[in-house]
């Protein structure tokens, strides 16, 4: 069992009940340097583990 | 109302002793659809029931439990940074079990959306509302008896080492020997092998234990393991040439 009670947080919107709903095409450009910032900050510690 | 899953649970309590904040895993009256719902109380046309690998019909591993967690970082830099570590396992195609991810990974970039189903490396900006100070993660419903160890590393405990060498154990006990599972390209015969083998482990604790290693493998064959073409008799000890 959790102790801590859950925190206040909005419902969904149950007149958008699906991913398309909720969701906005990100440009390619931008959904590679969101991918290039993850792995600058972790690909290293990857690498450091190997 | 669905219960939440164990495994879901288990990784909130490791977030929450790492000092995150619980947000929830069993959805109120205001969840009619997803994850946070359980599937016994949603349509089959739900998009967290068909978007399952196994289908919308199951198996899943109980249909009463709600199977994602919305895990607080309380806008806390270092507890953020551990989010933004989960997305980059995700998107390097890591926790097979893990389907779905919305969160702020950043404090100055937009809520993000990541779904397996949409490819590994793919993500897309999330238009409903919160998810800024929690991230929201889904297991898929017929995987949501293993854990991601999200927080914590894969380490395991001694209870679950011992879990896991049983269910080897029993796995390696379902195998049968197959002719074609013997890379044997010279065709040698079985005899032969052991007769080789023997010979190149000359050394007495090794061939001791060889020696009772075939005693067992005799032991089991005496038993009726299937060996296709049968098997070749016993005519050397060990370490002795083989008769021709």
């Amino acid at each position: 069992m959790i102790d801590e009670q859950p925190e206040p947080r909005p419902g969904p919107d149950p007149s958008n009940s699906t991913p398309e709903g909720w969701t906005k095409d990100m440009p390619q450009e931008e959904q590679d340097e969101v991918l290039a910032r993850l792995r600058a900050e972790f690909s290293k510690v990857d690498e450091e583990c190997e | 109302m669905g219960s939440a899953a164990p495994v879901v649970e288990a990784e909130m309590a490791d977030w929450v002793s790492l000092g995150g904040g619980n947000s929830g895993i069993v959805g109120d009256a205001s969840h009619s659809y997803g994850f946070h719902v359980a599937a016994d109380e949603l349509p089959s046309s739900d998009y967290s029931r068909t978007m399952d690998p196994v289908g919308a019909f199951g198996p899943y591993v109980d249909w009463d439990y709600a199977t994602a967690g919305d895990f607080s970082h309380k806008n806390d830099e270092t507890l953020r940074a551990m989010h933004r570590e989960v997305l980059h396992r995700l998107m390097n195609g890591e926790m097979p079990m893990i389907c779905e991810f919305i969160g702020k990974p950043w404090a100055d970039q937009p809520v993000y959306y990541w779904a397996r189903w949409n490819g590994i490396e793919t993500l897309q900006y999330y238009t409903g509302s919160g998810h800024d100070t929690w991230s929201h993660i889904s297991w898929y419903r017929s995987m949501v008896n293993q854990r991601a160890y999200l927080w914590k590393g894969d380490t395991l405990s001694p209870e679950e080492m011992d879990q896991l060498a049983n269910l080897t154990a029993e796995k390696v006990l379902t195998k049968i020997y197959r002719d074609a599972d013997w890379t044997n390209p010279n065709n040698f015969t079985l005899g032969y092998m052991v007769f080789a083998i023997n010979s190149w482990l000359s050394d007495p604790p090794l061939r001791d234990s060889l020696a009772k290693l075939q005693a067992d493998v005799d032991k089991l064959l005496a038993g009726g393991v299937p060996t296709p073409g049968g098997v070749p008799p016993h005519l050397h000890n060990p370490g002795e040439v083989m008769p021709a």
